[in-house]
Parts: C-alpha cells; structure tokens; sequence
C-alpha cells in the first residue's frame, strides 16, 4: 500500500483514528481499570446509595452505593474478555474447519457446511440462550455459547478464501516442489487468508460483546456483584422508572461505545484491507 | 407458469424439511443436557430414590436415547411440549396465547424498520454524500451499536420519566382496559375489529415504544442493505443500458435498480426478522411485555426447561417458515433462484 | 471529408477519473468525427478509453468520472450541455449504443421483449398491443427464430449471441441516426461475430444509419469501416480512411497495430507484438503517450504541444506525431 492511498483512505474516513483512539482507552481501562479505579467497585455503602453523578463520583452510585465510575472502569475487563476469549476460540476453529473444508472440498465440505447450516437454522441470540442453559450457567459457557453463534462466519469466510486459492499459481508451485498438502494449506494459502479473517475479528469483537452482555442483561453467565456492563444496566433498569437515569446509562453507554469502536475499526480495516468493497 | 410457481414452492417446501430436523434434533440433545435431573425436579426435595426412579421411569428417561428420542417425535407430532411447572399449563397452549403478543411486536418493528430503512437507503444511494446520505450513515452506525434493552431503558426514561408522553412500560395494555375480543391476537387489530378505539389507542400506546426500540435496531441493517445493494446496481451494465436509452430516471430507478435490489432486500429483512425473534426476548423483559420471550426467560430463571426448549423449538420453527417465505419471495422476483 | 458539418462531433475532450490513488487522465483532448450515414472505427489497445469515450459522449459516465475540458454534439445539440430530459429525448432514439457484454448489458429480471417494449414507451406512442407487436417484429428483424417465444425470455435463458441479437434489437427499436457499437463481437465465437457483424452492416445499410464502431481488432475495423481513428492511452493518434491507413499508415503505433493484426496470408511468424505497454496514466504524462514505448522516439516528442494535424497531402488524414514514418 502506498503511503498517499493511506492518506486518501484516512481522509475518506475520518472515524478509523477516532476508532483507534477509543480502542486504545479501551484496552487501558481493561488493563488497568482495577488500578485506576478511584474507588473500590466492590465496597457497597449505603449511606451514598443512588447518589446523582458528582465530582466525588463521577457516574453517581447505584443502590448499593457502589461508584459507578470504577465498576465500569473495572467493567471493561470482563467484557472485552468475554468478547475476546468467543471471538478468538470462534476464529480458531472456524478456520480450521473452513480452511479443511475449502482446501479437501467433497464429502468433506459437504459435513462441515451441513454443521454450519444446521447453526444458521437457529435464530442465532435464542441459540446462545438454550446453549447456556443446557451447559449450565456460567461465564465459559457464555464464552462457549458466543464462539459457536460466531463460527459459521469464519468457516464461510475461510472456506471461500481457500477454496479459491486452492486453484492458484503458487500453489500449484508449492505443491510441484513437493511440498505435502497440510503444509501447503497452512504455509502457503493460509497467510493470504488473514486480512480477510483479521477484518471478520475485528467486526464480529463488537457483536460479541453485544451477544455476552445482552446474555448477563437477562441473567445468564456473569454474577453480581461482578462488574459486568450488561448486568449493570439490569440493576439500574428498575431505577430508570424513578428518574436515576444513572445506574444504567454509562454502562449501558460504554457498552455502546465499545461495539462502536470495534465497528468503526472493522469499516477501517477492511478499507485498507479490501478497496474492491469500497465504493 | 403457474405451475412454475407451485413446483418452486414445493421443492422449496421439501429443501426446508432438512432445517426442519436439525433444529429437531439439537433441541432434543440440548434437553439431554440440561443441568440437574427432571425426575428429581418433578419428584420434589422431599421424594425418596424410590420414589425419583419412579418417576424417571413414567418420564420415559431411563430408556435408551434413540427410543427416547422416538417418543419426543411422537410427542412433537401430537404438538405436546410438555408442562410447565410455573404455570401448570401445557407448554404448547402457553406458548399459543403469548405469541401473539410477540408476534404483534416483532412486525410492527419490522414494519418500521422497513418504512423508514427502504426510503432512507434508497435516498443515500441516490444522493451520495448528500445530507440524507450522512443521516443514514449516522443511523446505521448507531444502531448496529446500540444495545436494544439500553435502548429501550433510555426511550422509557425520555418518553415515560421526562416527557409524560408515554403509559407506563407494563404490558401490552393499560390496567384500566381488559384486552379485546380474541380474533388474531393482535391487540391493535382486536381493539379495530371490535370498533374499541380507546383500547387500540392503549394498545398502540403501549406498543410505540418497544416497537421503535426493535425497529431502530432492525432499521441498521435494512438501510445499509439498500444502499449497498441499490447502489451496486446502479453502476451495473444493464441500468447503464436503461440509461443509454433514454428511459426517465423513475424507470430507471423502480424497473431496473429497485427491483433488482429487492432480492438482497428480502433476504436481509428475513435476516433482520431472525435477530428481532431472539432480540424480542431482551425487549421483552425491558417492557414487561407478555410474550413467549420474557415466558422463556422467567421459565430459564425457575429452572424450568419444558417452556425453553418449546420456545427454542417454536422460534426455530418459525424461522425456517420465515427463511421458505423469503426464498420463495426471492424465486419470484428473480427467475435465476427458483430453478 | 466535405465541408458541411458531421452528423456527430467530439472536440477536444478530456475526461479525468477520480481515484484512491488521485486523478487519472483517462482521455486526452480527443478529436473524432462521425458523417450521417459512415461507418468509423475507433481501434486501440484493451484499456486505452475507447469505452469511456462513448459513456462520455452519451452522458453514462461512472460517477467518479468527469469531463474536464471538450465539446460533444450531435447534430444541432450540444450532449455535454444538454438538459437531461432533452439528452433522454435523443438517446436511444437518435443516438443508440450497444455494449461491450451483452450478457450483463440486458436486465436479468425482465423478459429480454419487454426491455424492447421499455424503450418503445419512452419514445413512441404506440399502444401497449401495438408495442408488443412492434417489440416482437424488432426481435424478427435481428433474425432471432420464434421472435414471440422470445419475447417471455430472460437473458440468462439466452446464448451470448442471442443476447447480442436483443441488445442490437434494443438499440435499433427506434431507427437512430447514430449507433455507437462498443466490441459487439468480443466474447462470440468467430461465425456469429461475423454474423453479428453482418446484421449491423445491414440494419445500418437499411436505416441510412451511421455506425460509429469501437474494437479492438483492426482487422474488423478495415472491413466493416470507411474511417478509422487510432485511439492509445487516451489519445487519438492517427485518423483516416480505411484504405489510407492500410497501405500507408503514418503513425509508428499504427503501424505496429498492423504488424499485430492477423491476416489472411500472412503467416503467425510474421506477427509481431507491440512492445510494452499501456502507460500508467495516474503519473504525469509526456505529450506523447506513446513515446516511452516507441522505437522513434526522439528529443523532439518531449516538447509540449502535439496535436493531431491534417496531413499536407492528405487532409482527411491526420496524425498526431513528431517523427512519423
Ligand atoms: N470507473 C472508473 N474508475 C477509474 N478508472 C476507470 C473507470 N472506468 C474506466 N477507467 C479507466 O479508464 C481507462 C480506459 O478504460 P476503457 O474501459 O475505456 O477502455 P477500453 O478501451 O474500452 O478497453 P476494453 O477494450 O478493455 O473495453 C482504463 O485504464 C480504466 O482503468
Ligand atoms: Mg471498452
């Protein structure tokens, strides 16, 4: 890539830096959030319970007076781990699978694709759901749940990839100069494969960690008195009603802002990544 | 042609039969692996072993899965889901008095979305980088963003808290209204047929603000489809041809780009349609809405598993009907998909 | 040439193109002349703006492309200029084109005889049962078997020569005075090229039509054409009469253009390919865009300000080149 179709593509799209900025804050705040934290997410006092935002506390408290400011702070690890841990188990296998199925073709193909069909058969959000409650509930198998729901779109990205490079010049020069057929498809086709997997990451990161808290906003996966966005906004939807708009708006607004920066940086990606989808 | 027609729709109705048996089937294992042991549930605390075994017996679960297996088609064929101990009643009549209600949501969402969807992708797609163009790009981004139950929390507390100008988000009806003669489920469309305008006002009332919170989530995708779609085909040979020829640009646009932007359009509303029946289930339980999401929900929370998996299989159900309706829309539109 | 004016005129025209990569300069101050009822051939390169020459002159560009300097009419009207209901009154009834891929140029959702019908609404009042029939007697008269059969066909139903044979109808279904035939032959098998060929040659005959036609095959051009305009990387080099260019063309490219023609008696051996290739026309330019790749080339061709000129013997020939053969 030259550097002033770089340039042409930042200025196109203004919101990639902007993107790269929150999602930097981001992984601070995950790192770093519990250390940070200007108070301890977990001390409850009752004496400053619901308090309105303020500059002791910046986000107000919540009914257990708990600061609100640090339990999403603190927040931001259990989320974006979730999201992380089901996109990138998601990833794996998918590729796996899709790579396999793309590169043998056949009764192959035909198994993995029947298994990706029978996943798509499902509306994909009551299918985490009945697959967290069969596993039992827990926060793996929310991670369990999410990485199933997400991997017929790797397999379908890789399988396609690989199936069309499977035919290519270089492979057929790899496989003349006697390489054997798993060292081909994971030394020579797979590297090509990533922009378009790396892309796929990036844009699913966001509906991941949508999927995960909207799984704990009905009280499957993570418990309180974790701080986790999408419960947060669970405890503070019944004050919503009495006018303490702040218990579940800033993490309900940092959830939002999270899936935002993971979308805005899949758009990015795939600019730079793929000019043909870019009109 | 018209035997076309019903040949395509019969070979879609037999290509559906294969969805049909997975969700089946992953339905039947998810129930075997549910946590803990129905028999103890049903048994209660206080059951001896003896009395569990017995139960496990009469429940059929001490026989070999594929037997097992075998019953729980009979019983699907029968339209038994089995019961629900929270509320006593057959999963299956729970589940017929409280889709409607979700029903009644979901399309009026879907409705909105589309209303709003189509003319705003069409608009940005023909006025690219116009103000219209910036708007849809401003409500796609969002809404592909936007948690739906955060949403709906932030519409309640605008509308309901701060404005006054909506009932409170309880249900599908005001206390002081008993609901309308049963003839669709559909309160709005009861109310209208009973000639009760003061129960559809309620009903409609009550019914704004979770359908707008569903439609905005559904609206993303619809718009975003439209413009991609509408404007590939408008940089494709064929509307360069319409235009070489001098066809008027209304033409152009209905007869030669709409129409061939409808199949992606169909299959995304198909796609929107299937987030909505799962996200129904968050929408639900913001608004207290009494549908078959927020029956699941308080079923999951009691551990009650017969309604879940009824409500798994009843969804999936619909959804492979609504995957057949859009192939078969899709096959009529464009002759290529129906052969 | 005589001195009344021709039916249709492009002067001086440059269309720039708007990319990631920053303007690209797609056509460079082109001159091209049709007479009513000539046939002319526009030859060049795969990629030289053949295509984008025509959208341009019917006012089908892709939005990333703009005119930036030049004129286009067409009899008394200026197409650059005009009005866009005017331009839609003019095109597809006196102005018509065919494109290169019949195939995708044909709506894939539409009977191929109601995409003739479409334009027949547009343009004339026939009534509906007077259009279908006029719409079925247009596909008859591309020699299409069971033209009302034909008419319920959707083009994915349909051979690519088929296709070719309805685009044609589409384009002829209102008599124009002009068409402009982009490649009607690339992607046929020779025997249906040369009937396609045949088919326009006739129909044009018939109309008193003139034809302006672009391909790449010079072979092509010097057979079905009167005229011939050499167009590469954007720039008309040479333009004259079949027979002149044939015999004695001036231009190194044309020249080069011949060497690489198949022709009957010539054996492959004799064939040669021109060298290089087409220049990357999002880096500055010289004057001319062949020179980097001409076995000619001398200081000279750097200067600025080379245009296509008459020839002083010759003055319906005309080169744009400072050493020429
Ligand atoms: N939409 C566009 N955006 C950018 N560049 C374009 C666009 N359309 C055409 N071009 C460029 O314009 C040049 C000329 O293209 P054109 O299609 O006119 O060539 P052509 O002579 O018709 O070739 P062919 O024989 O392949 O049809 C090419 O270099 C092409 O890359
Ligand atoms: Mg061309």
């Amino acid at each position: 890539m030259e550097r002033r179709e770089l340039v042409y593509l930042l200025k196109q799209n203004p919101l990639t830096p902007l993107a790269i900025i929150m999602f930097a804050v981001l992984v601070f705040a995950a790192l770093f959030g519990s250390v940070i934290s200007p108070h301890d997410p977990f001390a409850s006092n009752t004496a400053d319970a619901l308090q309105a935002p303020s500059l002791t506390y910046w986000f107000g408290t919540d009914q257990l007076g708990r600061d609100i400011f640090s339990r999403v702070l603190v927040g931001a690890q259990t989320d974006l781990g979730i999201a992380l841990a089901a996109v990138l188990l998601a990833a794996a296998v998918g590729t796996f699978l899709g790579a396999t199925a793309g590169f043998y073709g056949g009764r192959t193909d035909a198994t993995i694709g029947r298994f990706t069909d029978i996943v798509m058969a499902f509306p994909l959000f009551v299918l985490a759901m009945a697959i967290v409650a069969a596993l039992g509930n827990s926060v793996i198998n929310v991670v369990y749940a999410s990485a199933i729901i997400n991997m017929p779109f790797y397999v379908r990205v890789v399988r396609s990839e690989v199936a069309v490079l499977r035919g290519a010049g270089f492979v057929e020069a790899a496989r003349l100069s006697g390489n054997r057929n798993p060292r081909i498809l994971w030394l020579h086709i797979m590297p090509s494969v990533m922009p378009p997997l790396v892309v796929q990451m990036s844009l699913n990161m966001g509906w991941s960690m949508l999927n995960a808290a909207s799984l704990s906003f009905i009280g499957l996966g993570i418990r309180p008195p974790s701080p986790e966005w999408g419960i947060m906004v669970a405890d503070g939807a019944q004050y919503i009603i009495s006018g303490q708009w702040w218990v579940a708006f800033f993490p309900g607004l940092a959830l939002t802002l999270a899936v935002l920066c993971f979308n805005l940086l899949g758009d990015g990606l795939r600019d730079i990544i793929d000019p043909r989808q870019r009109k | 042609m018209n035997t076309r027609i019903f040949s395509t729709i019969g070979s879609r109705l037999l290509g559906a039969l294969p969805s049909l048996a997975a969700v089946i089937v992953v339905t039947f294992v998810i129930m075997r692996l549910l946590p803990g042991d129905p028999a103890a549930f049903f048994a209660g605390p206080a059951a001896s072993a003896e009395a569990v075994e017995q139960i496990r017996e009469q429940l059929g679960l001490n026989r070999s899965l594929p037997v097992q297996f075998w019953d729980y088609l009979g019983d699907l064929a029968q339209g038994d889901f089995g019961q629900s101990f929270t509320t006593g009643q057959p999963v299956a009549a729970d589940l017929v008095s409280r889709l409607p209600a979700s029903l009644e949501l979901t399309i009026v969402a879907l409705l909105i979305a589309v209303v709003l969807g189509l003319p705003l992708g069409v608009l940005s797609a023909t006025r690219p980088n116009s103000w219209v163009d910036q708007v849809t790009r401003l409500v796609t981004t969002t809404g592909t963003c936007l948690p739906t139950f955060f949403t709906g929390l932030v519409l309640i507390y605008v509308f309901y808290y701060l404005l006054g100008w909506s009932p409170a988000p309880l249900g599908r009806l005001d206390l002081m209204y008993s609901p309308p003669p049963e003839v669709t489920g559909f309160y709005t469309i009861d109310a209208v047929l009973a000639g009760d305008w003061e129960v559809f006002r309620s009903a409609l009332a009550q019914l704004i603000l979770p359908a707008v919170t569903l439609g905005f989530f559904a609206l993303a995708p619809l718009a975003r489809m439209t413009r991609a779609g509408l404007l590939g085909v408008l940089s494709s040979d064929y509307v360069r041809t319409a235009r070489a020829c001098g066809l008027s640009s209304r033409v152009v646009l209905t007869r030669y780009a709409l129409k061939n932007t409808l199949v992606p359009i169909l299959n995304t509303m198909g796609m929107v349609f299937s987030y909505l029946l799962g996200i129904n289930v968050l929408v639900e339980k913001v608004f207290a809405w009494p549908g078959v999401g927020s029956y699941a929900l308080e079923a999951l929370v009691a551990s009650d598993y017969a309604p879940v998996q009824g409500f798994v299989l009843a969804i999936a159900v619909l959804y492979v009907l609504l995957n057949l309706s859009v192939d078969i829309a899709c096959g009529l539109v464009d002759r290529r998909l129906a052969r | 040439m005589n001195d009344e004016k021709p039916l249709f005129e492009v002067t001086d025209l440059s269309v720039k193109f708007h990319t990631r990569l920053g303007e690209v300069a797609v056509l460079d101050h082109i001159h091209l002349n049709v007479g009513a009822g000539e046939t002319v051939a526009v030859v060049g390169e795969s990629g030289s703006g053949k295509s984008v020459m025509a959208f341009a002159a019917l006012g089908i560009l892709d939005p990333a492309g703009k005119v930036t300097s030049g004129s286009v009419r067409f009899a008394d009207h200026d197409l650059l200029t005009l009005r866009k209901a005017a331009l839609d009154d003019l095109r597809g009834r006196e102005l018509a084109m065919i494109f290169q891929a019949p195939r995708t140029a044909l709506n894939p959702i539409l009977p191929v005889g109601r995409q003739i019908e479409d334009v027949l609404a547009r343009h004339s009042d026939l009534s509906r049962s007077d259009r279908r029939d006029a719409a079925v007697a247009q596909l008859a008269s591309v020699k299409i078997t069971d033209p009302a059969k034909r008419y319920h066909n959707f083009p994915y139903e349909l051979s690519g020569g088929m296709c070719q044979r309805v685009m044609i109808a589409i384009a002829l279904a209102c008599k124009p005075r002009l068409l402009i035939a982009d490649e009607p032959t690339t992607g046929l098998d020779v025997t249906t090229q040369v009937v396609i060929m045949d088919l326009i040659a006739e129909l044009a005959a018939a109309n008193g039509m003139a034809t302006l036609l672009i391909t790449h095959d010079l072979g092509l051009a010097s057979d079905y054409c009167a005229r011939i305009a050499v167009m590469h990387a954007g720039q008309i080099l040479e333009s004259a009469s079949a027979r002149t260019l044939f015999k004695s063309p001036r231009h190194p490219y044309t020249a080069r253009l011949f060497a690489a023609t198949p022709r009957p008696g010539a054996t492959l051996e004799s064939l040669t390919s021109i060298p290089g290739q087409l220049p990357d026309l999002r880096q500055p330019q010289p004057p001319c865009r062949f020179s980097t790749r001409c076995e000619r080339v001398q200081p000279g061709c750097t200067e600025p300000g080379l245009v296509l000129t008459p020839m002083p013997t010759d003055s319906a020939h005309l080169l744009a080149c400072r050493n020429p053969l």
